[in-house]
């Protein structure tokens, strides 16, 4: 090549400067801090749909005789406080009112309270890392990972001399999910209420043939109602479907919201006692196939396109354009409905999650839901609880349920809300007393690996690269050894 | 100095067609009479002509579409966008979309915010450090200089997920979280890139202009200043685009480093609005807003580059190539 | 010039040479400060995690190569997302790359509203990421998608695009060559330095527009050519967030690449000690491909080629 023209090494100069700039151009998109950031997806911490949390419902009387003597004993110039959610939109701008109200005044007095939401695990792990977390967080990460290894603070002694924040006050199961191997690490506040029903279109149901007013009750019968709720036109692309059983509740596999799936079939997935998992086992494996029959029917990679359709990796946004017939979820799920699609809220029935045959009859609920934490680092523990006591209080209740729909796990509050408000939450609220099982939350502190290993595994056997048994026999694997390596085992 | 340019220019042109008649000659082994294929075929061109137009404007649509759609979405509420088939052209058509959502954050803050406090400084850092260290691999002769510009190469292969956590702590003990200053600070280093698009640049700028500017006296920051940069606008002009728009869209540096709201900037606002839309009853029309607010935030962008293309494309006229 | 100074470590730098070096390193003091403070800290850091095991919550424990003994024995979701990454990189880069460069080449030409064309092609790139992810994910949804809308229209079978494992690579690869904008704009600059006069010399000589464009443009742009691969290599081992957004690595981990499971277990599994392990295997790997690219190209080589 002819190098000494100068001409030419100019071309050349300018293309690989061009070159440079198109590696400007395109790598920053890649390359360049854009990295994560990305919701994790419905399955990640809180994402779980950061439903509501019914800040604690204040009871009735109760917060005017305590305030008094709790005494924020608050500085003349409050203390700023952070507080961090994935929630954001309208319950940030739900603070705005809760900061109006009589009772924010009264406990929180000066003190600043910034709520910042969108805050996801790439928000909370570097400021950890670097020590510097906010003073409060909630639904942003697995709050058993967090407690397990040691960034939260135990707050016994907080609890102890609070006159707002008392045991009976809330639902067993919530109040037991605050506390690992026996501190306390966090309150049950904003979106604290059951996770469990079937919920289902009767229009839908009506049409395909079936009776709405018996509802499936076994794996069986929802298996039956899928297929026929299931259709294509003519061209054999898919027009509605009856259940995924992986949407949502049914397919949640973590501490939160549960292990769904484990609890129908009635067994534990994890040990606290023994430090152990038990997942190869015949129920785990009967879990993967029967899910998999769901999605036998509908084809998988139709039934993935059809789970993208809800919305961009929403929760149940089929059900609301009734191309899906059937869900499991929990109790947001009436307010939700109400607000996107009225009318298919009015025709929504809720009733008892599937169970096996084995199990028929069982009534099962499960007192899921989120904690409002301190962080170890923070240096404001005393001033930061008072926002923990806040959201026991009946204002902050009554704004989270009317903005958001979240109810707390406080039974004397949801005594005062109308439970006919949204269609179906009756059933939830009647679940308090009608459900035969409460299920007993699982003490896993790999949350998130554990709810991959689920889907994925899931996956390959609906798609059929795997039999459930290995399948069953790999997840433990994984899942004892991951264990093993965070040294907590 | 224009003298040495235009002798340059003269030179260049008659030595590029000797050197292409040289290759082809080699290349093609054959060497048609001259003259005899000078006028095309006035059929066969129009064809080719139309041919051409189709494919652009083919293109050209499968292009727009995606952003059809976007501000198309942008006026419809949630009833109108999950609906199968997709709708094209909604009706009623809601043209409030747009303040809607532009009032639904605090945009108008958030742009001032991106514009004044991070990318306009970023952009003028970039340039400013990026010749420095561009004129220093190209210009200056120095032993070490290949070792380090390898060096600087390969920072750009670095996976950026697991350089976050201990840039986060270094900025921790700096003191500059929930500042601009770990978005904008670390551009006074220059940036990989640009040094490495700048240097090629600097290095087609003959040596003897330099040379000539020495001889006359000149230090070397002077000979970058008088010299190199006037001639090197147009690839500084792409520096500067392409680093605006990159703080433009920047999302993750601002979500980690920023905490108040009132500093936020654009893309946190838009991230705001996506997530919102992946939690239904969050808030409803986040789909529309989302796409309201998109489209609202790349307007600018395109119609500046609409207009200054020429600096962009037509604009590199070094040496007068073209003649 | 070497003459001998007493007291110089170096024998053989003159006074000059290290005036030189002296003048070098002061005009490059920006970028050395800047990658000893966020560079080299970092890039240590990073690789001090990925011998220990680290949660990010608790301080790191030294564990060796513990994590890389994992990632190279033990670890099958590896395999697949390495496969994953070289498939992606091998296909996208170079399609990537003919596709801005063929834009380019017609864009250059003498048409009717060449700025507006021009600009229609550039606009995709300056989209946000995020947006261009919520676009495309609700144009090639099977459901609500209007291009399987138009295939139903004509009544043929939808395409499950971001839903099926076998499709979901190909789909991705359409949305990077429709946001190839700004490479395209890098060409379009490349292609007007190509003196005209050439390709006046060749018409002259009789030659059709195919051999102008093998010829002459390809030659002529062939640095450019090549470094754009190399930079699309170098990206294409980072994609990160596009399938992040559109797919969470699904369906079936069919755009599960290497990037979405570093950070899976970064931020996630909360294990930065395997995710830093896998970005320095990462970081490896690219090095190894920049530098074969390099060799294999070798008429191309300009690292020490300033002008004559």
């Amino acid at each position: 090549m002819v190098r000494k023209f100068n001409r030419r090494s100019f071309l050349r100069s300018a293309g690989l400067a061009a070159a440079g700039s198109v590696l400007a151009a395109c790598a920053p998109a890649a390359v360049q801090p854009q990295v994560p950031s990305q919701a994790p997806s419905t399955q990640t911490a809180a994402p779980k749909e950061a439903t509501p949390t019914q800040a604690s419902s204040t009871q009735t009387a109760a917060p005017k005789e305590a305030t008094p003597t709790i005494a924020p004993a608050t500085s003349a110039e409050g203390i700023a406080l952070q507080y961090w959610v994935a929630w954001s939109g309208d319950y940030v701008k739900a603070w705005d009112q809760m900061q109006k109200t009589d009772e924010y005044k009264e406990i929180m007095g000066n003190n600043v309270l910034t709520v910042k939401g969108s805050m996801y695990a790439e928000a909370f792990l570097p400021a950890l890392a670097a020590g510097n977390p906010p003073d409060l967080g909630g639904n942003g990460f697995y709050y058993l990972d967090y407690m397990a290894r040691g960034v939260l603070q135990p707050i016994d002694d907080l609890v102890a001399i609070s006159k707002i924040v008392k045991k009976e006050d809330f639902i067993p199961g919530n109040w037991e999910s605050s506390f690992y191997k026996g501190a306390q690490y966090g309150v049950p506040a904003n979106e604290c209420f059951e996770r469990d029903a079937l919920v289902y279109n009767s229009s839908m149901v009506e049409k395909a043939g079936l009776d709405p007013k018996t509802p499936p009750v076994t794996w069986a019968e929802v298996l039956d109602w899928h297929k026929k709720l299931t259709k294509f036109d003519s061209a054999g692309n898919l027009t509605q479907i009856g259940l995924d059983p992986y949407d949502s509740i049914g397919g949640s596999m973590n501490p939160i919201d549960g292990f769904f799936a484990g609890e129908s079939w009635g067994f534990t997935y994890f040990d606290q006692a023994t430090s152990k998992f038990d997942l190869d086992n015949d129920k785990m494996a009967n879990i993967f196939d029967t899910y998999a029959e769901f999605y036998k029917v509908v084809g998988p990679d139709k039934m993935a396109g059809m789970r993208s359709v809800e919305g961009q990796g929403t929760w149940g946004g089929s059900y609301f354009a009734a191309v899906q017939a059937m869900v499991i979820d929990g109790y947001w799920h009436c307010q939700w409905t109400e607000q996107a699609k009225p009318e298919v809220a009015k025709v929504s029935v809720y009733t008892w999650a599937p169970v096996t045959e084995a199990r028929r009859g069982v009534k099962m609920q499960y007192p899921g839901g989120h904690l409002i934490c301190l962080f170890k680092d923070s240096k404001h523990h005393t001033e930061a609880f008072k926002v923990a006591e806040f959201l026991q209080t009946k204002s902050a209740c009554d704004i989270l349920f009317d903005l958001r729909g979240f109810l707390p796990a406080r039974p004397a509050y949801l005594k005062t809300v109308d439970k006919y408000t949204f269609p179906g939450l009756d059933f939830f609220f009647n679940s308090l007393d009608e459900a035969t099982e409460w299920e007993k939350m699982v003490p896993c502190v790999i949350a998130d690996f554990v709810q991959n290993q689920f889907n994925t595994l899931g996956e390959s056997v609906y798609r059929g690269n795997m039999d459930s048994k290995a399948a069953v026999a790999q997840m433990q694997k994984a899942c004892t050894e991951e264990w093993q390596k965070t040294g907590l085992a | 100095m224009s003298f040495i340019v235009e002798n340059h220019r003269k030179g260049g042109i008659e030595i590029n067609m000797a050197v292409w008649k040289f290759t082809s000659a080699q290349k093609a082994g054959t060497i048609k009479p001259q003259g005899e294929k000078q006028i095309v075929t006035t059929p066969g061109l129009v064809i080719r002509g139309a041919l051409k137009y189709a494919v652009l404007i083919i293109l050209s649509i499968t292009f727009v579409l995606p952003l059809v759609w976007m501000a198309v979405s942008a006026l419809k509420i949630d009833s109108q966008v999950y609906t199968v088939p997709p709708i094209w052209i909604p009706n009623p058509a809601h043209w409030n979309n747009f303040i809607d959502a532009w009032t639904a954050y605090n945009f108008n803050l958030y742009v001032f915010n991106t514009v004044v406090k991070y990318a306009v400084p970023v952009t003028f850092l970039t340039v400013a450090s990026s010749s420095l260290v561009a004129y220093s691999f190209a210009r200056l002769r120095w032993r070490s200089r290949n070792f380090l510009f390898a060096i600087c190469l390969m920072t750009m292969m670095i996976p950026s997920q697991v350089t976050i956590i201990p840039l986060f702590i270094t900025f921790k003990h700096l003191g500059w979280l929930n500042t601009y200053l770990p978005l904008v600070a670390p551009s006074l280093c220059g940036d990989a890139y640009f040094i490495f698009m700048l240097r090629q640049f600097f290095l087609t700028i003959p040596p003897d202009l330099s040379d000539a500017a020495k001889i006359d006296g000149c230090s070397e920051f002077g000979i970058l200043w008088r010299i190199i940069l006037p001639l090197s606008k147009p690839a500084l002009a792409v520096v500067a685009l392409f680093r605006f728009l990159w703080a433009w869209n920047d999302y993750f540096g601002p979500l980690i480093y920023l905490n108040q709201e009132s500093q936020f900037t654009i893309a946190l606002g838009i991230e705001n609005l996506r997530r919102e839309m992946e939690q239904i009853g969050s808030r409803l029309m986040a789909y529309p807003y989302l796409m309201a607010v998109s489209t609202i935030v790349t307007i600018p962008i395109l119609i500046a580059f609409f207009f200054a293309q020429r600096t962009f494309i037509e604009g590199i006229t070094l040496t007068g190539i073209k003649g | 010039m070497s003459s001998t100074i007493p007291g110089l470590k170096r024998p053989g730098m003159s006074l000059l040479d290290w005036r030189r070096e002296a003048m070098g390193y002061l005009f490059a003091s920006p970028w050395l400060i800047g990658f000893l403070m966020f560079t080299i800290y970092p890039l240590a850091a990073s690789l001090y995690y990925s011998l220990t095991r680290y949660d990010l919550l608790r301080p790191p424990v030294w564990t060796g190569l513990a994590n890389y003994q994992e990632i190279f024995t033990t670890d099958t979701t590896f395999r697949l997302v390495m496969s994953n990454t070289l498939f992606w990189v091998g296909l996208s880069a170079p399609l990537g790359v003919i596709s801005a460069f063929l834009m380019a080449f017609m864009l250059n030409t003498r048409i009717v509203a060449r700025s507006l064309f021009r600009s229609i092609f550039f606009f995709p790139s300056i989209v946000p990421v995020v947006v261009t992810a919520m676009v495309w994910q609700f144009l090639l949804n099977v459901q609500y998608g209007a291009i399987n809308a138009s295939l139903q229209a004509l009544r043929l079978p939808v395409i499950p695009f971001l839903s099926s494992p076998v499709w979901v690579k190909p789909s991705l690869i359409l949305i990077q060559i429709w946001a190839q904008g700004t490479a395209m704009v890098i060409f379009l600059a490349t292609l007007q330095d190509v003196p005209r006069s050439l390709y006046e010399a060749a018409t002259v000589d009789g030659a059709n527009e195919v051999q102008k464009l093998l010829n002459i443009t390809i030659p002529m742009c062939s640095p450019v050519i090549l470094f754009n691969l190399v930079m699309a290599f170098i990206a294409g081992f980072q994609y990160f967030t596009l399938p992040w957004l559109l797919t969470q690595g699904g369906p079936n981990r069919a755009s599960e690449f290497i990037a979405v499971y570093l950070y899976r277990n970064a931020f996630l599994f909360l294990n930065m000690g395997k995710a830093s392990a896998l970005a320095w295997v990462l970081f490896v790997v690219i090095i190894t491909f920049t530098f074969l690219l390099f060799k294999g190209s070798g008429r191309f080589v300009f690292y020490s080629g300033e002008s004559s």
